[in-house]
C-alpha cells in the first residue's frame, strides 16, 4: 500500500473511531430535543425541536438546586484537598521530624483501602455525628486525599532548595513561603490534583446516594438517578434533556481545556 | 565586602527543613490526618469489628463470632456473585488493556483527525457515571432503541440488552468500557511517548514491517505501561458497581449483573444486614490486597523504568 494511501486509511479510521466515541453524546443531545414518539421510531435529527423537553426536565426536579448543591460539595471539597494536602506534602517535602516515613507510609496506606469497604462504617459515624442529610457528610470525609499528598510532595520534592533561603532571608515565615511561592511555583500539579478533585466529587454517586435523602442536599447525580425512576418510563426525551443539563458543564469545561484535562488524568494513571 | 561575607556564609540560613519538633510539624499534617483517621483507619477498624457482629441499623450489635463468614462461604449469591464480579473484572481490564493499547497506537499518528480522536476518546471519561448509565440504559432499549435499530437495519436480529439473562452483563461490560478506556488509551499514550522513536525507526529500517516494529519492539518496551493500566483497571472494576445502582438492573436478570460491590450494597442499605455486609466489605479488602500484592510481586525487578 503506498504511502498515500495508507495515511488515507489511518486518517479515516480516526474519524471514524472517534465519531464511534461521541456517538452516544451526539444521540443524547439529539434525543433530549425530541417529542417522545419521535425518539425511536422518528429522524436521527428531530424535525420539530421541542425545547420544552428542557423546561419540563426543569420544572419537575428541582434540578436547579441540585446542580448548585453539587457545584458546592466539588468546590469546598477541592479547595480542602488542596488545603490538607499542600500543608502536609510541605511538611513531608522540606521539614525533618520524627517517623516521617512511618506516617508517609500510613498516608499511603489509605490508597490501599477502598471506599466501597468503608461504605457502612462511615454511614454510621455520620449518623452519629449528625451529619445525615448534610453537606458535611458528603464534603469532609473527602477532605484530605492520599494521591494529592504524594503528588504534591513529589512536584514540592523537585522545587529547588535555593527558594527556601531566600525566602527565610526576607523574613518569610513557612506558611507564606508555602502559600505565596511553593504552591504558585507549582501550580501546575496543584491545578491536575484541583481538576481530578472536582471532576471525582462532580461525578460521585454511591456516597451521596446513601448519605441524603432529601432533596435541599442531593447532587445531580443522585437527583438525576431518581428522576429516571420516575419519568424513565413515560417520557424518555425529558430525561435525557435532564442527563444533557447534568452533563453539560462537565463537557464544556472539557472542550474548552481538553489538553489539560487529558494531561492531567495521563499523570493520575501513572503515578496513583 | 566583610557584610556580604557575613550574610552569605559565616551564618548558614536555617532552613526549613531543619524544624525538628514534632510539635512544630503536627498543625501541617494534623487536618490530613484527622480526616484519614476519622474516615479511613477508624472505619476499616470498625468494618472488621462489625465482620464478626449481627449489626443492623437499630438494635446495638451482637458478636457472632465468625458466622457471617460461614454464611458467605454458603450463600448461593455469594458464590454466583463472585463469578459474575470475575467475569466482569477480567472481561473490562482485558478489553481496557487491549483496546486501549490499540487506541493509544491510532491516537499517536499524525492524521488531520488526531486531536480530534483524542478529544473524542476521552469525553466518555468527564462523563458521570449515572448519565452514562441512563444514555446506554435508554439506547438499549429493547423495543426500538437506536442499537436494536443498527442492529437490525444490518440485518440482524433485534437483542434484549439489559434485560435478558445471557446478554445483560455482557451489555454492563459495553458501557464499562466505553466509560473507561479513554483513560487507560491515554496513559498508553503517554507510554508511548516515552519511548524513544528512534528504536522503531532503526527497526524499520533494517527490513521490519511495521506489525514487526510493534509487536517485538514498542510493546515489549511499554510493559511498564501495561502493568499500571492492567492492574488499574483490575482493582477498579472489582469494586466498581454504580452502574448496577443506575441502570435498576437490581443485580439481574437472575443474579447476572449482580456484582459483588452491588451485593454489598444490598445486603447493607436495603436489607440493613450491617454484618453479614461488613463480612462480604473485608471479603472484598482481602481480594483487593491481594491482588495489589500480585501486582507487587509481578512489578519487582521485572519492570525496567528508564
Amino acid at each position: 500500500m503506498s504511502k498515500f494511501w495508507r495515511q488515507r486509511v489511518l486518517e479515516a479510521l480516526s474519524l471514524l473511531v472517534g465519531l464511534l466515541f461521541i456517538a452516544p453524546l451526539i444521540w443524547l443531545l439529539l434525543g433530549a430535543f425530541k417529542a417522545p414518539d419521535q425518539l425511536f421510531f422518528g429522524p436521527l435529527i428531530p424535525n420539530s425541536w421541542e425545547w420544552e423537553n428542557f423546561v419540563e426536565a426543569w420544572n419537575s426536579a428541582p434540578l436547579g438546586r441540585f446542580l448548585l448543591n453539587t457545584l458546592l460539595i466539588a468546590g469546598f471539597t477541592t479547595l480542602l484537598v488542596v488545603l490538607t494536602s499542600s500543608l502536609a506534602a510541605f511538611a513531608f517535602a522540606r521539614m525533618d521530624f520524627p517517623y516521617k516515613p512511618a506516617l508517609f507510609l500510613l498516608a499511603l496506606a489509605t490508597l490501599m483501602i477502598p471506599a466501597d469497604v468503608l461504605l457502612i462504617p462511615n454511614f454510621l459515624t455520620i449518623r452519629n455525628f449528625g451529619w445525615y442529610n448534610t453537606y458535611w457528610a458528603l464534603i469532609i470525609p473527602f477532605a484530605a486525599s492520599a494521591f494529592g499528598i504524594f503528588l504534591l510532595r513529589n512536584a514540592f520534592m523537585q522545587t529547588p532548595k535555593e527558594l527556601d533561603d531566600s525566602a527565610k532571608l526576607d523574613g518569610a515565615t513557612p506558611l507564606t513561603f508555602l502559600f505565596r511561592i511553593l504552591m504558585p511555583v507549582n501550580a501546575p500539579a496543584i491545578s491536575a490534583l484541583s481538576v481530578l478533585t472536582f471532576l471525582a466529587s462532580w461525578n460521585a454517586l454511591v456516597w451521596p446516594f446513601i448519605a441524603t435523602n432529601r432533596d435541599e442536599y442531593r447532587t445531580i447525580q443522585v437527583g438525576l438517578a431518581m428522576f429516571n425512576n420516575i419519568e424513565g418510563a413515560t417520557d424518555i426525551p425529558v430525561v435525557l434533556a435532564a442527563t444533557f443539563i447534568s452533563v453539560a458543564p462537565m463537557l464544556l469545561v472539557y472542550l474548552l481545556a481538553q489538553k489539560w484535562f487529558i494531561e492531567s488524568a495521563a499523570s493520575s494513571g501513572l503515578k496513583g | 565586602m566583610e557584610v556580604a561575607r557575613t550574610f552569605g556564609k559565616a551564618r548558614p540560613v536555617a532552613k526549613f527543613s531543619g524544624v525538628g519538633r514534632f510539635l512544630d510539624v503536627l498543625p501541617y499534617l494534623l487536618p490530613a490526618l484527622l480526616v484519614f483517621t476519622v474516615f479511613e483507619y477508624y472505619p476499616l477498624l470498625r468494618v472488621i469489628y462489625l465482620s464478626f457482629t449481627d449489626a443492623d441499623l437499630l438494635r446495638a450489635p451482637n458478636w457472632v463470632g465468625l458466622e457471617n463468614y460461614q454464611q458467605i462461604f454458603t450463600r448461593r449469591e455469594f458464590h454466583n456473585s463472585l463469578v459474575v464480579t470475575t467475569i466482569f473484572a477480567v472481561s473490562v481490564t482485558l478489553l481496557l488493556v487491549g483496546l486501549g493499547m490499540a487506541l493509544a497506537f491510532l491516537m499517536n499518528v499524525k492524521t488531520r483527525f488526531q486531536s480530534f480522536l483524542r478529544g473524542a476518546i476521552f469525553a466518555p471519561t468527564v462523563v458521570s457515571v449515572t448519565a452514562s448509565a441512563l444514555i446506554w440504559l435508554h439506547m438499549m432499549n429493547p423495543n426500538g432503541g437506536p442499537l436494536n435499530a443498527i442492529l437490525q437495519a444490518l440485518g440482524f436480529e433485534g437483542v434484549r440488552w439489559l434485560a435478558h439473562p445471557q446478554t445483560a452483563l455482557a451489555s454492563v461490560i459495553l458501557i464499562a468500557v466505553w466509560m473507561g478506556v479513554g483513560l487507560s488509551a491515554v496513559i498508553f499514550l503517554a507510554g508511548l511517548q516515552g519511548i524513544p522513536r528512534e528504536l522503531e525507526e532503526a527497526a524499520r529500517v533494517d527490513g521490519a514491517s511495521p506489525w514487526q516494529a510493534a509487536t517485538r519492539i514498542t510493546i515489549p518496551l511499554l510493559a511498564p505501561t501495561t502493568m499500571v493500566v492492567f492492574f488499574l483497571a483490575l482493582m477498579g472494576t472489582f469494586r466498581s458497581y454504580g452502574l448496577i445502582l443506575v441502570l435498576n438492573t437490581d443485580g439481574g436478570p437472575v443474579g447476572s449483573t449482580n456484582l459483588l460491590g452491588w451485593y454489598i450494597y444490598q445486603n447493607a442499605f436495603q436489607f440493613f444486614q450491617m454484618g453479614y455486609a461488613s463480612a462480604l466489605s473485608v471479603v472484598l479488602l482481602l481480594l483487593l490486597l491481594f491482588l495489589a500484592w500480585v501486582q507487587f510481586k509481578a512489578t519487582e525487578g521485572r519492570v525496567h523504568y528508564q
